[in-house]
């Protein structure tokens, strides 16, 4: 079983003893995706907030059927996008001919498509943040660049990454993990004020 | 405060190894004691450079907790709700007179049918067996002498014995002496009821 099939079972586990904590790390961790992927269906950010929150409560409703035959996320990616069909059927607005592939969703943006950062102003703080990002992964240092990049660019897991940079797959977490602090803590003031 | 440090270190490396996929079961208890607006604070700036890498648009949202505190709210209310319903289900429910009807309707058809013809069938068979008891004279009432006092009669005497000679004259002066005292009934309690009783009393009487 794969590490995320493995905790997302666990949380997913504890969710259907009674543990309500359990659900909202699971709302945390998939709650961009999710909107990001309702976001390929309605345009304006306060109706895929809706259209989400409605899949995650269904989804809670839910979980005690759920067996773990698929991962958790394919099956909470089936109750959003039907939710938000549904939605679009009730406003009288019809459903993308096609649906957003589970495969391709990953790497959608969050909120490219949503009306609502296309201001002016949106589109500074984006460009800024952008360049933020930018300069801040240049500085970081090789080992940490390099654990970065081969795990947002290439999607290896850390057991690979960790053959390719000859170390301990707990170095390599660790490295990742290092690299993501260093540009949060350099785009921190701009996400504060983009707020 | 080293400790503490080293908590929320951990806290974040947990977070960005769950953000990869590569938790471990460690990882989803340290983040379940965490703190979610912290998380969704944090998991926003990995995703904000997942998508810059990506080149994708970018933007931050400040989603925070409040996607996850609105669907906590709402699914506690919604419990709430479902715990007064049960528990109102629990108590012996009081039913308005005008609901009854409602709640006749909720029984089957055929029990409905079955009580109405039984209730039909003992309605007729007491009005069969208690006209056969009035209308039909016995042998100790033949003996009975009637009084049918009317004012067009005048305390006229008439015996039953005698009268058995003539059934349909008996049978007219005993009908005669029930609706009068119909009558008087019902002008003792109504007005109008001087008006039947009058057209009674003016009925003439076959001698």
């Amino acid at each position: 079983m794969q590490p995320e099939t493995s905790s997302d079972q666990a949380l997913v586990e504890k969710v259907q003893q009674g543990d309500k904590r359990a659900f909202d790390l699971l709302v945390v961790k998939y709650q961009y995706k999710v909107i990001g992927l309702i976001g390929r269906y309605v345009q304006d950010r306060s109706e895929a907030l809706d259209i989400a929150q409605e899949s995650f409560i269904k989804a809670y409703r839910a979980i005690g059927s759920f067996r773990g035959e698929s991962a958790f996320y394919t099956w909470l990616y089936r109750i959003a996008v039907n939710t938000a069909k549904n939605y679009l059927v009730s406003r009288s607005r019809r459903p993308p001919e096609s649906d957003v592939e589970l495969d391709n969703e990953d790497v959608f943006s969050v909120y490219e498509s949503l009306t609502d950062i296309a201001t002016p102003e949106a589109k500074l703080n984006s460009d800024r943040l952008e360049e933020s990002i930018n300069q801040a992964i240049k500085n970081l240092p090789e080992e940490l660049r390099s654990a970065l990049t081969l795990r947002e660019f290439d999607g290896l897991s850390y057991e690979d990454i960790s053959l390719i940079m000859d170390c301990p797959v707990g170095t390599v977490r660790s490295r990742i993990f290092r690299a993501r602090e260093a540009v949060e803590k350099h785009i921190h003031p701009l996400m504060d004020a983009g707020e | 405060m080293a400790a503490l440090n080293d908590h929320s270190l951990d806290k974040c490396s947990s977070l960005s190894a769950m953000f990869d996929g590569e938790a471990t079961q460690k990882d989803v208890e340290y983040l379940l004691n965490a703190d979610s607006g912290e998380l969704s604070r944090q998991l926003e700036s990995f995703h904000l450079i997942q998508q810059t890498l990506h080149k994708d648009s970018k933007v931050a949202v400040g989603l925070e907790d409040s996607l996850v505190l609105g669907i906590r709210a709402k699914i506690e209310a919604e419990d709430l709700a479902n715990e007064s319903v049960s528990a109102d289900n629990n108590l012996i429910p009081f039913v308005f007179p005008s609901e009854k009807a409602n709640v006749k309707a909720s029984r089957p058809a055929w029990k409905i049918m079955f009580s109405s013809v039984a209730v039909a069938a003992s309605v007729t068979f007491l009005v069969i067996l208690g006209g056969n008891v009035v209308l039909t004279p016995d042998a100790a009432s033949l003996n009975v002498i009637a009084d049918v006092q009317s004012p067009a009669t005048n305390n006229a005497v008439i015996s039953l014995a005698e009268l058995k000679k003539d059934r349909p004259q008996v049978d007219n002066v005993r009908l005669q002496n029930y609706l009068r005292q119909h009558a008087e009934q019902a002008s003792m309690t109504v007005g109008q009821g001087m008006i039947p009783m009058a057209r009674v009393v003016s009925y003439p009487v076959k001698e």
